[in-house]
């Protein structure tokens, strides 16, 4: 297995008037190519900061990230969003489009970032587009004139655009109905079972079973690891599997 | 009321920094605009108030000794309208005067210090502690520009003669108390003046001052008499028009303060306005979750315009009192220019007004921003959607030509369009104006002559008085460019009022065009009038008008109008064939001659009175007296400039300030979203500046055209005010272009600078807050 990230004694502190919290701790973690790797926790134990460490979004108080064998923790900032351009997808639980564009322009803000070509970036926006099953006239719209679901989906789309080394997704089915999550998660399936690497926090148990890859995280250190590579996918084995972990886990 | 001002409260918590911008634009529009109705509700009542105080006359008029009797007075004294008439003896010279950092030929008449006044009294400002009796008291106006102290002594040459006279004291008084009637007075101890007149018999002069009930009708009256009686009439006066001539360039400068205080003004309401629009988008949804919660609009209202209208009043009460001090700094140039020495006070009546204004536009705009919210939905206010706003995607990008730097920015424009209104138009007005104190700065301090020719008749490098003619001769001179017989002293009547004429062999070779309507006379039947002649007897281009010199008369064609400020357009022109109509015998002794080099003016003066010591009477170097006279309008030009292109930057500053973190703040997230793209900081400042340039550089043009077409209108109207009909003032287009330039370049520059705030922010917080 190939590893695309690898973080090595990982920590990140908060410091709230004069009071410092350890959120991750002195972390080890490798992230391997095709994964579908589910980040999951209790409320603080720093799930989402991890995945921002991972992605170069934020920077840890010490330790290093190797991304692709390189260290972004010591990249500048322009450096970073350009390697970040290339290499991360993200989406977020919140839908953070951009409220005055179309999901179209929101995919091709992001695809023309790296792919000058604009007939090539606009067809394989389309391609995915499609994949997630939103119509010529709804990526036409803006985001305030779409559901969650249809604006959470062009959000992963905007994400998978320029082909990246992996997408991370923050809780991205947090506010979404059933209904919505379920479409939202079939694409990321869908796209990880087309061999794009995948790391996701999440809370929800029906989005961590499309994982193959369970980390648990308390207090900031890796608590527990579950592989799920030998289970069907929606066998009954691969849920009493996970359900089990986090019990023990203390979920 | 209590949740009101809790509300109020945390608004202003909230704008903190934009009404502390909002505040320092308003304050320097209420210093400037309270200075300048303090200066044009109070200048001219104190010059009133001092005129009268003085006692001094309406009517002056200066005579040569020998043309005066005592029955003269007497038949002035029956003329109707007159109430009290007084003489002054005199001794009117040409002399060199210290003037900044050259000497300046002006027209001087020395008057007895002693000598008892009922008319006419002075302020003895300044006195020295030591009296001398070879001394003088100076005119205030010359002391300010001579730079001499009371312990210096006053020098000059008069006939290849030297004279120095200590400063006794410095005085004011209210006619002839500049030289901007082209007289200045100065006046000198018994001793002194009885020793100047033994060499000065024939420069010995009556004053003539008069009290009326009708100043202009009067004066007009005595005019005809003294020209019925064939008197040269040497200068003559009355006492409005010679508060035009002292304050002209003072009312220019007010009129500047002014509209520039008014400029500022606009840009802090619109400030305002746009703060209010702004913080309602921004805080929707607050104002939602306000209005379930029971607040009424009005009360949501109040506390977004209290803050304004708190710190407006605050700012405007503040500026109020700094104006006091800013005023007399004004007061003082004015007192440069003019020598009138005013001190102003508050001014109650002036200061109400500015805060009337203030308060009164404050409250207009921000009501009628904020009256948007009466119309909000609480539910959709909750969902943070504006009624009836429709979000549009403008410029598509896989239909819009260009790269997506290029499409972004075409984006981030149309979508900032509130804030590239506000910007274009406080561009388009501080154009405007940088424009008008470019275009003044490039008349006065690079091409001086174009200043000087508008407000000054001809201007040579000498004159020289012959006794006998030397014109050939001197023309034959290397460094003469051209020698024209011109006077400016000769007097003919019309409708029996005397008049001043210019006489000149030709009017073509001129330097200074005066003409601005028609044409110069030059031929022997034509005549041009001067613009205020022109008005009093409606006469028009093409009539014939009947002109009397003694008991000569001929009717001349008029052929033109022209200006003249130091005869306030009362004034004709003939050609020298054309004077000797009704003066045959008269013999051009006026030389004006025009050198190569002006510089040289000193060396060609010493070179002719060498060569022709008996055949000169006088020599004057003109070049250097109008140096001296521009170096004065240059320091108070760039005085001004400097003012305006520092507040230029300051409002261009502060205005982008608002502007550029509301769009941070307000795009905070999608600026972590463009982050989270992979984005770079530079491409965002990009493509935020390039956002505003559309609108910065369409003002600037937009700007630019309309100074270019109509600025020649706008210099028209306020130089009229003082006489000038005939604005000498190139206007070239290279100066529009770099005043332009540099406002898109400070523009640019200050967003780049402001727009550094991007990178402070991290994308996590971008994303998180």
């Amino acid at each position: 297995m190939k590893t695309i990230i690898s973080a090595k004694n990982l920590v990140k502190n908060f410091s709230n008037n004069g009071v410092t919290q350890t959120i991750i701790d002195n972390l080890d973690l490798e992230i391997y190519e095709n994964d579908f790797t589910i980040i999951m926790g209790s409320s603080g134990a720093g799930k989402s900061t991890l995945m921002y460490c991972l992605s170069g979004m934020d920077m840890p108080t010490s330790g290093s990230v190797k991304f692709c064998s390189k260290d972004i923790t010591k990249m500048n900032a322009d450096k970073l969003a350009v390697f970040r351009r290339k290499n991360c997808g993200f989406v977020f639980q919140q839908i953070y489009m951009l409220d005055k564009m179309s999901l179209l322009d929101n995919a091709l803000t992001s695809g023309l970032l790296v792919n000058k070509n604009k007939k090539e970036v606009i067809k394989r926006a389309k391609e995915l587009f499609n994949k997630v099953n939103l119509s010529e006239t709804t990526i036409r719209k803006t985001v305030n004139q779409v559901s969650g679901g249809e604006a959470q989906r062009a959000g992963i789309v905007r994400a998978a655009i320029n082909k990246p080394v992996c997408l991370f997704a923050d809780e991205p089915t947090g506010a979404l109905n059933s209904e919505n999550s379920k479409a939202v998660l079939d694409v990321f399936t869908n796209l990880n079972n087309d061999g794009q690497s995948i790391i996701m926090v999440t809370h929800d148990k029906k989005s961590a079973i499309r994982g193959n890859r369970i980390i648990y995280l308390k207090d900031g250190k890796i608590y527990g690891e579950l592989k799920l590579d030998k289970y069907e996918k929606e066998s009954p084995e691969r849920t009493s599997e996970l359900d089990k972990f986090l019990k023990d886990m203390g979920w | 009321m209590n949740r009101v001002l809790k509300l109020q409260k945390n608004f202003f918590k909230k704008n903190l920094k934009d009404i502390i911008s909002f505040s320092i634009i308003l304050f320097i529009s209420t210093i400037l605009l309270t200075s300048s109705l303090v200066i044009n509700n109070n200048l001219d009542k104190e010059y009133n108030k001092k005129h009268q105080r003085l006692d001094t006359a309406n009517n002056f008029f200066i005579i040569s000794k020998f043309q005066y009797n005592d029955s003269l007075s007497e038949n002035i004294k029956n003329i109707k309208g007159v109430e009290e008439l007084e003489t002054q003896e005199g001794i009117f010279v040409t002399i060199p005067v210290q003037m900044e950092d050259s000497l300046q030929d002006q027209n001087v008449i020395f008057y007895k210090y002693e000598n008892e006044r009922k008319i006419n009294k002075f302020d003895l400002v300044q006195e020295n502690s030591s009296f001398s009796n070879k001394g003088i008291y100076l005119a205030n106006y010359t002391y300010i520009h001579s730079g001499l102290s009371l312990e210096d002594d006053f020098k000059f040459e008069l006939n290849n003669k030297k004279y120095e006279y200590n400063i006794n004291g410095i005085i004011e008084e209210m006619q002839y108390g500049n030289y901007n009637s082209s007289v200045i007075a100065q006046y000198l101890t018994n001793h002194a003046y009885l020793e100047m007149l033994e060499n000065n018999k024939e420069k010995e002069i009556i004053t003539i001052s008069v009290k009326s009930n009708n100043s202009y009708d009067t004066y007009n009256e005595i005019s005809k008499y003294l020209s019925r009686e064939n008197i040269d009439v040497l200068s003559k006066n009355y006492d409005e028009q010679a508060k035009t001539q002292r304050l002209a360039i003072a009312n220019i400068l007010v009129l500047i303060v002014s509209a520039f205080s008014l400029l500022v003004l606009i840009v802090s309401l619109l400030v305002s306005k746009f703060k209010i629009t702004q913080s309602i988008e921004e805080e929707i949804t607050n104002m939602g979750i306000l209005k379930a919660l029971g607040y009424t609009s009005n009360e949501i209202i109040t506390a977004i315009i209290l803050p304004f209208l708190i710190m407006g009043s605050i700012v405007s009460i503040i500026g109020i009192i700094v104006s006091m001090y800013i005023t007399p700094i004004l007061a003082k140039v004015i007192e440069m220019q003019s020598g009138f020495i005013w001190i102003p006070k508050f001014d109650i009546v002036s200061s109400f007004i500015t805060l009337i204004i203030n308060i009164g536009l404050i409250l207009i705009f921000t009501l009628l921003s904020a009256r948007k919210i009466k119309k909000l939905n609480p539910i959709n206010a909750i969902r943070g959607i504006e009624n009836n706003k429709n979000i549009k995607n403008y410029f598509e990008i896989d239909k819009t030509i260009g790269n997506i730097g290029f499409v972004l920015t075409l984006k981030n424009f149309i979508n900032s369009r509130n804030q590239n209104i506000l910007l274009g138009i406080v561009i388009f007005f501080i154009t405007i104006i940088s424009s008008f104190a470019g275009i003044l700065y490039y008349n006065v301090n690079i091409n001086p002559d174009n200043f000087i020719n508008t407000l000054v008749e001809e201007h040579p490098s000498v004159v020289i008085t012959q006794k006998s003619d030397i014109k050939e001769q001197i023309k034959k001179y290397n460094d003469v460019k051209n020698i024209i017989y011109y006077d400016e002293m000769q007097t003919i009547n019309y409708e029996n009022n005397s008049y001043k004429t210019f006489v000149s062999e030709t009017y073509k070779d001129l330097e200074n065009d005066l003409c601005y309507e028609g044409k110069n006379p030059s031929e022997a039947n034509e005549i041009a009038v001067g613009s205020k002649i022109k008005e009093k007897y409606n006469i028009k281009i093409g009539d014939y008008i009947e002109i009397k010199k003694e008991e000569n008369t001929y009717i001349y064609k008029v052929v033109g109008f022209i200006q003249s400020v130091n005869y306030s357009g009362e004034v004709f022109e003939l050609t020298l064939d054309g004077y000797k109509n009704i003066k045959a015998d008269y013999e051009p002794k006026i030389l004006y001659v025009y050198l190569d080099n002006e510089k040289l003016s000193n060396d060609f003066i010493n070179k002719v009175k060498e060569n022709f010591k008996d055949e000169i009477l006088e020599t004057v170097n003109y070049a250097e007296s109008m140096e001296s006279a521009s170096v004065m309008y240059v320091s108070l030009v760039s005085v001004i400039c400097i003012v305006i292109i520092v507040i230029t930057i300051m409002l261009i500053y502060l205005v982008l300030y608002i502007l550029v973190s509301s769009i941070i703040l307000k795009r905070k997230q999608e600026l972590g979203i463009y982050k989270s793209m992979g984005y770079k900081n530079n491409q965002l400042i990009t493509q935020l500046m390039g956002g505003f340039l559309p609108s910065v550089i369409f003002s600037v043009i937009l700007g630019i055209i309309l100074n270019k077409l109509y600025i020649k209108n706008i210099y028209f109207t306020i130089f009229k005010a003082v006489g000038a009909y005939k604005i000498s003032f190139d206007y070239p287009t290279i100066i529009f272009i770099i005043i332009g330039v540099a406002i898109v370049i400070s523009t640019i520059l200050i967003e780049l600078l402001l727009s550094k705030k991007i990178k402070k922010i991290s994308v996590y917080s971008l994303i998180k807050d």
